[in-house]
């Protein structure tokens, strides 16, 4: 391995870690955690068709991100279900799909356990690039939007009563919240990717002072993780996607630790 | 003369075979407060969510005069909702709460300025708890943070403010205060107030006019009407009570 190849694992470990912990604010405040499960699963459906119909994995599992994203949106947003009951159904159906297709692909490649468990020999050039836009468009459209995201995580009908069209950013989060899970899972893995999702947005939320200061704090936590968690398994040897979510958890201890330990000082003082 | 700001007309709400509200027909004059009253399913809120646009109403029409109509939704009414978030993980400050009501007149990557903010200032000042302004909304009382969302409901300075269940989770002596506040904000800013309520015991003295909703309108008048046992029993039974109030 050279040092393109690193430079270019670490660039992408550094995407990975802006997009997702962005996200995972979101994800936090909507209380969204299950559906970047949900997803994630869903992916071995669209890793499935790709392996069975030979084309690009990473096409297939986007495109199936898309698809679940969209239809978790339209089954919560006609009010019929609730979020959790949509991604309950969708992911067993699109994982099943995934499993069966597998089996007529006979094909359990090192490749497809690296999109299960994370590998950063998969991330090409033309994948860093994707990965490159695809954080780029994250940060703008977070920048554009971000006061109708927050209004929607405060408080969904408020939002909606004061003018906000929450059924189309509801959309958009989603397909865009898909999309990363898609992108980010060929560093970190299929299986842990959501965690992702979760850790940088609910260990900033411990000690934010406000929304704003959640989001920056998650972005430090979430590139801790992702940049020391593969800096970790490189030096130690370790599966990377894995360590990267292993630090992760490490960091939320810690913060929630150091939490504790400051309250009850200030308690005894 | 006083102009009609919103008409509602032969309004019918169903769901599926359930009948929520059936032909109301009722008008919000400019500078009144009026009172929409009856018991808890009697269709009080679904006839507030028709006029913010929250539901579409089976038959018949709200019509908005033109003074509401040329102004976006988000300016032309001031909404505080009966389930404000009292429990959350939402970090927020209490002024940011108030600035929320900007937030959907502001172009994509544009965020409130020093402008906005001293006006959520005066609009916290206003409503007495300027000294919460930097607070962690989540940390307030009830009553504070009702106060809180009633200023992001008026900083705008909308022409129309609803209510809706307001004196939920506020003690007796925090909803007289509550009332005054309103009649006060009212006259101060020249605007109509459309409030629904189960809770009839303290309004008497603070409303213009009071709605009956039982499905249907049942009577409406002044507040006087909230002495009428008859009205009483006819809206929340035999179990309802004649109320004293004072029309000042």
């Amino acid at each position: 391995m050279n040092s393109v190849f690193f430079i270019r694992v670490f660039v992408a470990s550094i995407g990975v870690g802006i997009s997702l912990s962005l996200l995972s604010n979101l994800v936090v405040l909507r209380n969204f955690a299950f559906a970047g499960l949900g997803i994630t699963h869903s992916l071995l459906g669209g890793l499935g068709l790709g392996f069975l119909l030979g084309i690009s994995p990473t096409v297939s599992t986007i495109v199936t991100a898309l698809r679940v994203g969209f239809l978790i949106s339209i089954l919560t947003l006609k009010g019929r279900l609730t979020e959790q009951t949509a991604v309950g159904i969708i992911f067993p159906v699109f994982m099943a799909g995934g499993i069966i297709a597998l089996f007529f692909a006979d094909k359990y490649s090192s490749d497809l356990l690296g999109y299960l468990f994370g590998n950063p020999l998969l991330i090409t050039k033309s994948g860093l690039m994707i990965l490159a836009i695809f954080t780029v468009v994250v940060i703008l459209w977070l920048w554009a939007f971000f006061k109708e995201l927050m209004f929607m995580a405060f408080d969904m009908e408020l939002a909606k009563a004061s003018g906000i069209k929450v059924n189309l950013h509801h959309i958009l989060f989603m397909l865009i919240l898909a999309v990363a899970v898609a992108i980010a899972s060929k560093l970190v893995g299929i299986i842990l990717v959501s965690s992702l999702l979760v850790f940088p947005g609910a260990t900033g939320l411990m000690i934010a002072s406000d929304y704003r200061a959640m989001f920056l704090l998650s972005l430090l936590f979430g590139l801790c993780a992702t940049v020391g968690g593969l800096y970790l398994a490189i030096v130690i040897n370790l599966p990377p996607g894995a360590t990267i979510v292993l630090l992760a958890g490490i960091i939320f201890l810690i913060i929630l630790a150091a939490k504790r330990v400051l309250r009850m000082v200030k308690g005894a003082a | 003369m006083m102009e009609q700001l919103i008409s509602v007309r032969d309004l019918t709400v169903r769901f599926g075979s359930m009948i929520a509200i059936e032909s109301i027909n009722l008008d919000l004059l400019e500078g009144e407060f009026l009172a929409i009253v009856g018991p808890n399913g009697g269709g009080k809120t679904t006839l507030l969510k028709c006029i913010l646009g929250l539901l579409k109403p089976t038959y018949g029409e709200i019509i908005f005069h033109s003074k509401l109509k040329q102004l976006p939704v988000h300016r032309r009414f001031g909404y505080l909702p009966q389930d404000i978030p009292t429990e959350g993980i939402f970090p927020a400050k209490a002024i940011d709460i108030v600035l929320m009501a900007y937030w959907p007149k502001l172009s994509p990557f544009r965020f409130p300025g020093k402008r906005e903010k001293k006006s959520a200032l005066e609009m916290l000042e206003l409503m007495g708890i300027k000294e919460c302004a930097y607070h962690p909304y989540f940390t307030l009382s009830g009553g504070q943070k009702q106060r809180v969302q009633l200023a992001r409901a008026l900083v705008l300075e909308p022409p129309v403010l609803l209510l809706d269940e307001p004196s939920a989770g506020i003690d007796v002596v925090g909803q007289a205060d509550f009332y005054h506040l309103i009649k006060e904000m009212k006259k101060e800013k020249n605007m109509s107030v459309f409030m629904v309520t189960h809770d009839v015991g303290g309004i008497g003295a603070f409303v213009d006019r009071v709605a009956c909703l039982q499905k249907r309108l049942m009577c409406h008048g002044g507040p006087s009407v909230l002495g009428d046992q008859e009205v009483i029993t006819r809206l929340y039974g035999k179990g309802g009570q004649r109320l004293s109030h004072n029309n000042e």
